[in-house]
């Protein structure tokens, strides 16, 4: 019986394999049964439960994962290559665009625009724009802190940059989506994000 | 090999490029983790720049190391990594010989397409 439900179980588990080489959308569906009620000890012994580190919400990872689909195609057109550099959007070559850096932090959502010079164009972050404490780590937040910074750029007369970011927050993607809301070509999307592999040891994990 | 000291404890780095400190910061910025944006589709354009980090990983390192994970727990997180590969091969074998076809027909006797 045992080994019954751990087959079904592992069956179960088949359709959430990841890079699996199996087309599953032609296959025809095959029903499984619920997973039974398993005794205290089986479910000790199922796996490690890596307290607080995997309940972590990931925000702004919309595409990560099968449970979305994302359009591959033409994915080489989309990749930059060494002449992108030098082609022009709007008339202005790539490496001369100014460039929005994003900083989506887990409480907040910093844009910085600077030209290719270096030079500080426009600066804001969601407290600026009016929210405070809690409501800074919000996804409208994001939001608005994009619209906002993209109508400067556009009083500027600004209107094709290419796009920086940094972290993983909610203002990550929403930020940008303000950004065009707001009348702003992006060009492209460049993550920037520090991995800290190596790096110094990080916080102990949170007890809620 | 030489196993150089951090964080994780004893444990080597289970990547067939060894890491570097700084190495997000080592490239040419704009020529990786690069994606274009096609008539202002935003959306799009980020699942696809997602999607790849997460294929490529990156999305895992960022999550790992957002806390210190105990020795235990990086050692469980390995087994379960190292099991969870074997069963994925052995599974996807039996899967791919259970669904072999041999037919013109992929669907026989389905009406419609």
């Amino acid at each position: 019986m045992a080994a019954l439900r751990k087959l079904g179980m592992e069956l179960g588990k088949l359709s959430l394999v990841k890079n699996s080489l199996i087309p599953l959308q032609p296959c025809r569906s095959f029903q499984t049964s619920f997973r039974l009620a398993d005794s205290i000890r089986d479910n000790h012994r199922q796996g490690t439960k890596l307290g607080g580190v995997q309940l972590e919400t990931m925000e702004g990872t919309t595409g990560a994962g099968i449970q979305t689909s994302v359009n591959m195609n033409s994915i080489e057109a989309r990749l930059p290559t060494a002449e992108t550099l030098k082609t022009q959007f709007d008339g202005i070559p790539y490496n001369e665009l100014p460039i929005v850096y994003v900083k989506a932090t887990k409480n907040n959502t910093l844009v910085t625009v600077m030209d290719n010079k270096n030079e500080v164009i426009t600066y804001t972050s969601c407290r600026m724009e009016g929210f405070k404490n809690a409501r800074k780590k919000t996804t409208i937040a994001g939001q608005t802190t994009g619209v906002a910074a993209g109508q400067r750029l556009v009083r500027r007369g600004i209107r094709t940059v290419r796009v920086q970011v940094k972290g993983i927050g909610p203002g990550r993607m929403t930020s940008i989506k303000g950004l065009t809301v707001a009348g702003v070509r992006v060009v492209s999307i460049t993550d920037h994000t520090p991995l800290a592999e190596l790096g110094p040891r990080p916080r102990k994990i949170r007890r809620i | 090999m030489v196993r150089q000291w951090n964080w994780r404890g004893t444990l080597a780095q289970p990547f067939a490029v060894r890491l570097f400190k700084g190495i997000w910061n080592a490239h040419p910025r704009f020529a990786t983790r690069t994606v274009l944006v096609q008539n202002n589709d935003v959306d799009g354009a980020f699942g696809l720049l997602n999607r790849l980090m997460d294929n490529e990983g990156m999305l895992k390192i960022i999550r790992r190391t957002q806390f210190y994970q105990k020795p235990y727990m990086q050692r469980k997180a390995l087994s379960m990594e190292a099991s969870t590969a074997i069963f994925n091969e052995d599974m996807n074998r039996k899967m791919k010989f259970l669904v072999r076809k041999n037919r013109s027909d992929k669907h026989p006797g389905q009406v419609t397409s």
